[in-house]
């Protein structure tokens, strides 16, 4: 089915199906999504008002059978941090939008009433409904009474109570394939869903397929693509441990974020490691190996069942657990895992509310290390929406706002994720230059050396740093429209098969003869689309800082401190 | 380090097999070891059961000597109680910057490496070895026939928030006399121990490298 560009406004309540502009056809996931924000979005309009937009656009692999291929693009001006924002997530609304033949689904305008609405996506329609029924409901509930409704799978995209009270910390919600929920979560994209007062948005591709220009040259593609990351060691330490199997290592390098940011070292590493978690699963009868979407074949994901054996939380994360577990001083597995659910219920991001919490146990709010308090907070606060709970959900910064905390780790007010700056400073300097702040994701360990975007200057100069964090950001950028999770990097690094074999199956796809070249231009593009937009949008150049307690305080167990100038900074847009 | 005054009790759990790999994530609490001062951080890896320089070549893929990445196995063990951690490949941008020799590594801090000038000269110095990961699963059956050297607290932590692995082991044996698990408290009540592990089957001789 060809793609087309689906539309719906919800001030005047209409839809339409439209021709995907030729500027637009050759993009998909991240690059589309910016691409359309960056187009038909205000840069100074109000992220929450009527002239934002929210931009749904699978990779331009998913809907095949190309491995890793299932993730949904969000994007908008995010209530957040003011910038462009794209978040990402699997479960399988991207496969079944691209199967429905929806290269991008835009929302846009606001209604004048207080209705609340639902979207039901199927190949070549779009429709509009009244929803009462699910409103005011957790993510679970919704999913299953949604799952009872529609009475055959489907995807689903919701938002929780989070979206509906228009937290800017709120996530976009993603039915994966065992009905449970996959997040994009960072930015506050389900603010701004919340603003269009769209609930949720079901998708039936009923028997639509994506057409595939050369099946037989996909189809070797794919084998040589699968194979190499099944190959790969990260990929059986991510299929065993997730990625939580960091835990350790961070802790030992020091970057480990403790109490706030206030060590590198949390000496209760070991009850929350990726170690503990494993065996605590084999235990309890969950599961080490899970996929968050169909096709996948490195299974980050696991299920972990509580004390009573019963499911709890899925797709149980490293930066989840370090952000519930160090950065709050929490030791216990089982109320992290708890608050992951809740998290996952309410709707909002675990990274951003999580550092909140941490900044509002500096500020005396509750102590270090009170798990059952963490908890009671977001079943208590945050869910009800009580004013604690909205400025826990307006995110880390504002937390230190309204407590007078100046330990605040935040990158254009995006709270900064599980790998201490300091400590590991490659990361601090994509944390400060990325496009849409503080982001362990936009940089990734992308094979910039095959693509040919390897360092030109002394790698261990701080000119150098910089230059390769550009370079990652470069690469991930164009891996991020294509669908693939990041997770797919680690092969793409060292086995010399795996970027070429991900290249042939775009062209395979399309029946077009992209170079490694034309993937480092489409990177090149998104984040010079992002940047653009973002300085139109009134950010400068001293947006693109650390905080400054990163410089005064050092972190021990190595005593470092953040030591980037602004001008050592600022020649990472030099290109 | 232990207080070598305090007699250091001997305990020998047997378990079975497919509970071999729960009772290897007590590695990641690190097991002490001596060493001659400045070995190479390759040299004492090789001499540690079951590990062969393919091995540490092919599955080893991040190390740490007290907090900071070792790229180069010929760096020597200093200080008086250094910290020995190893990992097979990680993943994230963090795990790919800590790799041997990795592409990223530009993008490291890099602290200097601190030596402890007031350290004594000793014969020997206390190593702490912490297995983490895969590398902990496959080198653990070992290291555990072997024998481990470590912290009574570290072991009696582990089995009390494990109490069903606990109930696995199939007998236990303190100073080469039956104990029942209840008494492990007292056993445990020095602060280091000597732990063999052997999983049912496995006949191989319990002797003490190190
Ligand atoms: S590796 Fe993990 S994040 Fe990636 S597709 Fe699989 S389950 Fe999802």
């Amino acid at each position: 089915m060809a793609d087309k560009i689906f539309r719906v406004n919800m001030t005047d309540l209409t839809t339409s199906v439209e021709e995907v502009p030729a500027d637009w056809a050759g993009h998909g996931g991240r690059g589309l999504t910016s691409t359309i924000v960056a187009a038909e979005v205000p840069p100074t309009c109000h992220p929450l008002g009527p002239n934002n937009k929210l931009v749904f656009a699978p990779g331009l692999l998913s809907g095949t059978a190309a491995a890793n291929s299932g993730r949904l693009s969000c994007g908008a001006k995010s209530p957040l941090t003011g910038t462009i924002k794209e978040a990402n997530a699997g479960g399988t609304s991207a496969q079944l939008l691209a199967k429905a033949g929806c290269k991008a689904l835009i929302i846009e305008g606001q209604p004048k009433d207080d209705n609340w609405y639902s979207l039901h996506i199927t190949p070549g329609n779009i429709t509009l409904n009244k929803e009462e029924e699910v409103v005011g409901k957790g993510n679970f509930d919704v999913v299953e009474t949604l799952t009872e409704r529609l009475g055959k799978p489907m995807g689903i995209i919701t938002i929780g109570p989070a979206g509906e009270m228009k937290m800017a910390a709120a996530n976009v919600s993603v039915k994966d394939p065992d009905g449970k929920i996959r997040s994009c979560g960072r930015g506050g994209l389900g603010a701004v869903m919340g603003s269009k007062r769209v609930k949720f948005i079901s998708v039936d591709s009923m028997d639509g397929k994506v057409e595939i220009a050369d099946p037989d040259k996909f189809r070797e593609a794919n084998k040589t693509f699968a194979k190499a990351l099944v190959d790969h060691p990260v990929s059986q330490a991510l299929g065993t441990y997730g990625t939580n199997v960091l835990v350790n290592i961070i802790n030992e390098s020091g970057g480990l974020p403790t109490r706030n940011f206030s060590s590198g070292q949390f000496e209760g590493h070991e009850e929350i490691s990726g170690e503990t978690m494993h065996d605590l699963i084999k235990e309890r009868g969950g599961r080490v190996k899970h996929n968050c979407h169909k096709g996948c074949v490195i299974q980050c994901s696991q299920v972990f069942n509580d004390a009573k054996k019963k499911y709890k939380t899925s797709g149980f994360e490293y930066e989840s657990i370090w952000a519930l577990g160090a950065d709050c001083a929490v030791d216990n597995l089982d109320h992290i895992a708890e608050a992951d659910h809740l998290l996952d219920d309410i709707g909002i991001d675990s990274i951003e509310t999580a550092v909140a919490i941490g900044v509002a146990m500096e500020a005396g709010v509750l102590e270090f290390g009170d798990g059952e308090g963490l908890v009671r907070i977001l079943r208590e606060e945050v869910a009800k929406g009580t004013p604690l709970g909205r400025i826990i959900g307006a995110g880390a910064a504002t937390v230190g706002r309204a407590y007078g905390v100046t330990r605040v780790p935040v990158v254009k007010n995006q709270a900064i994720p599980a790998y201490d700056p300091r400590a590991i400073k490659g990361i601090g300097i994509t944390y400060a230059t990325s496009t849409q702040g503080a982001d362990h994701t936009m940089g990734y360990t992308i094979a910039t050396n095959v693509l040919g975007v390897g360092g030109s200057v002394d790698p261990l100069s701080k000119e150098g740093q910089v230059e390769l964090s550009r370079n990652l950001q470069i690469a991930t950028a164009a891996i991020d429209s294509t669908g693939m999770c990041l997770f797919i990097a680690f092969a793409a690094l060292d086995d010399t098969t795996c970027l070429p074999a991900l290249i042939d199956l775009i062209n395979a796809r399309f029946g077009i003869s992209l170079t490694g070249d034309d993937v480092v231009s489409l990177g090149k593009y998104i984040l010079k689309t992002e940047h653009d937009f973002n300085t139109a949008a009134g950010f400068t150049k001293e947006d693109d800082r650390l905080p400054e307690f990163f410089s005064l305080e050092p972190v021990a167990p190595h005593n470092v401190v953040w030591d980037f100038e602004g001008e050592e900074i600022d020649t990472f847009w030099d290109f | 380090m232990a207080n070598r005054a305090e007699p250091i009790h001997h305990l020998t759990l047997l378990i079975p097999t497919q509970a071999m790999e729960r009772f290897t994530t007590l590695l990641q609490g690190g097991i002490i070891t001596e060493i001659e001062p400045a070995i190479s951080v390759g040299d004492y890896l090789l001499s540690l059961p079951g590990f062969t320089s393919q091995y540490i070549a092919d599955r080893v893929e991040t190390i740490f000597l007290d907090g900071l990445p070792v790229d180069d196995l010929t760096t020597p063990i200093t200080g008086s109680r250094p910290v020995l951690a190893i990992s097979a490949a990680m993943p994230g941008l963090a795990g790919a910057i800590f790799r041997k020799n990795s592409f990223h590594t530009a993008l490291r801090t890099m602290p200097l490496r601190e030596t402890d000038e007031s350290a004594p000269c000793e014969e020997k110095i206390s190593v702490t070895l912490k297995l983490f990961n895969m590398v902990a699963v496959e080198r653990g059956q070992d290291l555990f026939a072997h024998g481990c050297l470590l912290r009574s607290s570290g072991l009696l932590k582990f089995i009390s928030k494990r109490p069903q692995l606990l109930s696995e082991v199939l007998q236990c044996d303190c100073d080469d006399k039956p104990v029942t698990s209840s008494d492990l408290q007292h056993v445990l009540q020095g602060d280091m121990v000597f732990l063999k592990i052997l999983a049912a089957g496995d006949t191989r001789v319990m002797s003490n490298k190190f």
